[in-house]
């Protein structure tokens, strides 16, 4: 069959306009308004200067400033108490006679098992909860010494979005077969606040009884913690979960706001070699949620080569945010406002081989 | 679009944001609807999309910017759920060419079934360059703003989608080998 060219593309748009079945924007759009209340706005992923518009340069000066405010608090608050501010946190798991192999978190690519994806964040059941815990997961890498969580590949079994009350803090719990629930609770940015990563134990019959509930609100961990009985927990104290591998994840923002979906071999070369070295030839590190798009790459570390870029990062002139390393290690390059920036961040890689977002919500 | 709504939407406005999803939802729904060939799929990109959008509004540093911007946002949502659709779905229909059906070569003018079948056929990178500009009528500039892409990226990938697209069409409707047709 042989036509013109003119008319073969009068022919697809004939055919495009025709809808290919029957559409109902009304019931999407009422989807979409019932979502709004639980989908808090994320600002940036970068600091305040970079939304500044270009030529305010004041903002790239206190952005020096925030790096040596950002390493000062950041190193107290990973190293001391986890998160800002006088909270208690509750003893480290372990800290006698780390394996060799759990300490430095294994070197090899580990099979993933998706349970199924996480919802969306968006889906998080509203209403009152109880008060946010004062314990503390960690921000950041982990003390050096501590042991990581055991067994290190652990099989997920449910995963479902918190959130509740007015306030908009969204997290993410992760139950595991072994019994492990591991969940967190952003703040927001405007409360500069999370819990970080927290772990607790539940017991084979706890795995089933938070399996059987279908309520959202009914599994906030926070509730949970008052609702199950105690024969469902092999250990009900807030500890932090220390992973045994982190992901270091990239994102490239342009000068006008957007994140450009780069191949990671472009997102490489934009950063100082002796950066570049450390990311090469890592295995890619799947997201277990909905929270980032094609636009971040995140790839596999163990904790002793985190440790190593992290000291890198800092002495290759990335910046901090002061702010944001209150809930997320996280390093910017950028020559200032208007121009391309690169961010770099460690996210805890799960039992289930996936990471999540410390600050999605 | 209201360049005061996006503003007011970027500042965390519910109502600004609601009024701005009402007239983006249909032509966001079709325009998916016409990527992804399958409505329910379409329905979970649009909604991902426009919280997306809701969600990262206050990053947009440039509200004139915003049209283009969301469309990119619908694209990658059209993107996830096709890979979701493949990754938890193997046996879905939707990205497997149609093979049913007997094309009549006597046919003088392109048939849906064809397009359809030559449509699905498509990588989701051409299917959408294709709807941007067929459907959309989207500018080459308005494209690459909308995939991300280079001006001249977003053209050779519409010359290839077109290309590919019309000897499918040609393919489909081709008497098969061996047969002669008088």
């Amino acid at each position: 069959m042989t036509r013109g060219y003119g008319s073969f593309i009068d022919a697809i748009e004939t055919w495009l306009d025709e809808p290919p079945g029957e559409e109902d924007a009304e019931s999407v759009l009422a989807r979409i308004v019932a979502d709004l209340d639980a989908t808090p706005q994320r600002h940036s992923r970068w600091p305040d200067w970079l939304l500044l518009e270009p030529g305010a340069v004041l903002g790239f000066g206190l952005g020096v400033v925030a790096t040596l405010i950002g390493i000062l608090v950041g190193t107290q608050l990973i190293v001391g108490t986890g998160v800002g501010g006088p909270t208690r946190l509750s003893p480290l798991p372990s800290m006698a006679s780390p394996s060799p192999s759990a300490a430095l978190g294994s070197p090899t690519p580990r099979l993933v098992e998706f349970f199924p994806e996480c919802p969306p964040y968006a889906r998080a059941a509203l209403g009152t909860r109880p008060a946010a815990p004062t314990e503390r997961g960690l921000v950041g890498l982990p003390p050096v010494g501590s042991s990581p969580s055991t067994p290190e590949v652990g099989r997920l079994v449910d995963c479902w979005p918190v959130n509740g009350g007015n306030v908009p803090y969204v997290g993410m719990a992760r139950l595991y077969a072994d019994g492990r629930l591991i969940w967190n609770y952003y703040f927001g940015e405007g409360n500069s606040r999370s819990t970080g990563h927290i772990e607790q134990r539940l017991t084979p019959e706890g795995v089933e009884l938070v399996r059987g509930l279908d309520d959202l609100a009914e599994k906030d961990p926070l509730r949970l913690g008052e609702s199950l009985p105690s024969t469902a927990w092999e250990e009900r104290t807030i500890r932090p979960y220390v992973p045994a591998r982190y992901g270091a994840c990239l994102v490239v923002i342009d000068g006008a706001g957007y994140n450009p979906v780069l191949a990671l071999t472009e997102k490489l070369g934009m950063l100082p070699p002796e950066v570049s070295g450390l990311l090469r030839d890592r295995e890619p590190v799947p997201v277990g949620d909905d929270s980032y798009d094609d636009s971040f790459d995140c790839l596999g570390l163990t904790t002793a080569d985190a440790r190593r870029l992290d000291e890198v990062l800092r002495d290759s002139g990335f910046a901090q945010d002061e702010q944001r390393n209150r809930y997320l290690l996280e390093y910017h390059l950028g020559d200032g406002p208007g121009s391309m920036t690169i961010s770099i961040w460690f996210e805890p890689v799960f039992p289930d081989g996936s990471i999540g977002c410390s600050d999605c919500g | 679009m209201d360049r005061e709504t996006v503003i007011r939407a970027q500042a965390g406005d519910q109502e600004a944001f609601t009024r701005l999803a009402g007239g983006l939802t249909p032509t966001f729904l079709a325009t998916a609807h016409r990527i992804l060939r399958d409505i329910f799929l379409a329905e979970d990109a649009t909604q991902r999309a426009m919280l997306n959008i809701w969600r990262g509004l206050p990053r947009l540093r440039e509200p004139d910017r915003f049209e283009a911007w969301s469309y990119r946002l619908l694209v990658r949502a059209c993107y996830s759920e096709a890979r979701r659709a493949r990754r938890w779905a193997p046996a879905n229909a939707l990205l497997a060419p149609d093979a049913s059906g007997t094309p009549d070569p006597a046919r003088a003018v392109v048939d849906r079934d064809e397009l359809e079948r030559a449509f699905r056929r498509l990588s989701l990178d051409h299917r959408a360059v294709v709807v941007l500009r067929h459907y959309r009528h989207l500018s080459m500039d308005e494209i690459s703003n909308a995939l991300g892409i280079p001006v001249g990226t977003a053209a050779s990938r519409l010359h290839y989608a077109m290309r590919e697209l019309r000897a499918a069409v040609e393919a489909d409707a081709r008497p098969a080998a061996g047969r002669v047709t008088p």
